[in-house]
């Protein structure tokens, strides 16, 4: 049993099995992609589509309602792929086509697989490693990075890559023992397994440096799950030779056969791997937990804070009550009240976003995030600077409650008062 | 130089030639095209003439309209413009001047 897609291609509509589906979708698109860079004619593609209907046309019948692998490898050759333009058409490729296939040399921020605003994107299609990796040298790299980003943001033009040429790190839970981190390095390498299994090992001897990596990776990278993913995993470029290879690495990967020296040397951690993953999940499952009960107190903390002080701002404290109380909100001025309003409505709204993403994986408008960061740090710097001001005054009128007065002993009060 | 890339680079100078000239002598649609250049051994993938046929219409040498077919959707059919007969003159009085130079070529080598 197979799953099938429904497609409408030149005006007929096919029922296309899922695996001929995907490397028909790609080889649609590598086309696309190269002819409208060469020629910016849509006519080209809407006319192929209409021979490659015609064709399937061919190839149905009352007892084949389908379009199966073989039926598209067979367009596929009949239509020829990428390489065979190329080598027709090498002489007539515009300036803009060029650019694209020399793309190196200039950096851009990549517009089509972004984040925020794609910079370590395009940091990665630069020096052609995948994103992932630069986006956790960011992360590492905190909290420098912020300002880093936030330069190359403002100072790189941003451009659309396709998605489909590039290679893209997944793990191959298929054929890993863990979590197919070492087995979705090796595809996306070009490595043997075992020499990235070795290294892994062996940094675990050097103060575990591989195993933050692994964790890392683990972590930020995807599951291969679909063909298309799967075929992303090696940078798969639609040509006849690669369609081979993939469907025979299809069928070989469900039993070939290892060394006896891997076997020995995977031994134990097939061994570990369950209880691992079993720890790792419990791990997970703690930490959100914690997650949850942290950014909760810190919310409901905050959210007291700030009813406390709209009060100050808008009610009336009754004088002959407490007068002293009065005489001390008086004295603070009024923008520290409201900085200090704006900045708790924000850090709770900031943590409210964050613990929903962390627990829930919501996302959010990536602009409207960092428009509340860039508040948020402005409004810490003003609170900051505005504080010493705000405790002269108040010393000045010789109002400190009591709760200061006590600390009164305390050095670094006193060196308020000189 | 390899025999095989002496082949691609002949087929390809004489692509435009003889798509002209198949468009020349009827109104005929793409599959009719690709149909007697893949059985004149002029192209190996019918992919590469799409390009060459946009490419056609862009300097107006050939135009093309739509016409019902009795199976399937409807078909294009190309055929020559004035100024596309013009080109296509000119090109089989350069293509029989290098035939009969290289011709001449070979008789004088014997």
């Amino acid at each position: 049993m197979k799953k099938t897609f429904t497609i409408s291609l030149g005006h007929s509509i096919f029922n296309v099995e899922e695996d001929a589906y995907e490397i028909l979708k790609r080889y649609l698109d590598s086309i696309k992609n190269y002819f409208q860079k060469m020629e910016n004619d849509s006519e080209i593609i809407s006319d192929f589509e209409l021979r490659i209907a015609e064709n399937f046309s061919s190839k149905l019948s009352s007892g084949k309602q389908y379009i199966n692998l073989s039926d598209v490898k067979e367009v596929i050759q009949i239509m020829g792929s990428l390489d065979d333009f190329k080598e027709i058409y090498d002489d007539l490729e515009d300036e803009s086509f060029k650019e694209n296939e020399n793309i190196r040399g200039k950096l851009y921020r990549d517009s089509s697989n972004r984040i925020i605003a794609g910079v370590c994107s395009g940091i990665a299609e630069y020096f052609k490693i995948d994103p992932i990796i630069v986006r956790i040298i960011f992360f590492i790299a905190a909290p420098l990075q912020l300002i880093v980003y936030i330069i190359l943001w403002i100072g790189i033009p941003t451009k659309d890559f396709d998605p489909n040429l590039r290679k893209k790190l997944y793990r191959d839970k298929e054929n890993g023992i863990f979590g197919g981190v070492a087995q979705g390095l090796s595809n996306y390498l070009k490595v043997d397994v075992t020499v990235i299994r070795v290294f892994f090992v062996v940094s675990l001897f050097f103060g575990g440096a591989g195993l933050l990596f692994y964790v890392l990776l683990w972590i930020f990278t995807k599951e291969a799950k679909t063909i298309g993913e799967k075929m992303n995993m090696s940078g798969f470029n639609v040509n006849l030779s690669n369609i081979e290879e993939f469907i025979k690495k299809k069928t070989n990967n469900l039993n070939s056969p290892e060394s006896t020296l891997t076997k020995i040397f995977l031994f134990p951690f097939r061994l570990l791997a369950p209880l691992i993953t079993a720890f790792l999940k419990i791990g997970v499952f703690i930490f959100k937990t914690m997650f949850f009960i942290f950014s909760s107190i810190l919310i409901v903390s905050y959210s007291i804070l700030l009813l406390i002080f709209s009060r100050i701002l808008f009610e009336d404290i009754n004088r002959v009550e407490d007068p002293e109380f009065y005489e001390l909100l008086n004295a603070i001025p009024d923008y520290f009240v409201i900085f200090s309003i704006i900045f708790l409505i924000l850090t709770i709204s900031i943590s409210v976003v964050i613990s929903f993403y962390v627990l829930f994986k919501k996302k959010i408008n990536s602009y409207l995030f960092m428009l509340m960061i860039f508040l948020w740090i402005a409004f810490f710097i003003l609170i900051t600077v505005s504080i010493p001001n705000v405790i002269l005054i108040v010393q000045d009128l010789d109002l400190l409650p009591f709760w200061i007065s006590t600390f009164e002993n305390n050095s670094y009060y006193y060196k308020w008062s000189y | 130089m390899s025999s095989e890339n002496f082949k691609i680079q002949i087929r390809k100078g004489l692509l435009e030639f003889c798509v002209l000239q198949i468009i020349s002598s009827k109104e005929v649609y793409a599959s009719e095209i690709i149909e007697e250049l893949k059985n004149s051994k002029i192209i190996v993938v019918e992919g590469t003439v799409y390009p060459l046929l946009s490419r056609l219409k862009k300097s107006n040498y050939i135009q093309h309209s739509w016409k019902e077919s009795t199976q399937g959707p409807p078909r294009k059919y190309y055929s020559i413009t004035e100024s596309g007969l013009g080109h296509l003159k000119e090109l089989i009085i350069s293509w029989t001047d290098i035939n009969s130079s290289v011709k001449k070529l070979f008789k004088t080598k014997k």
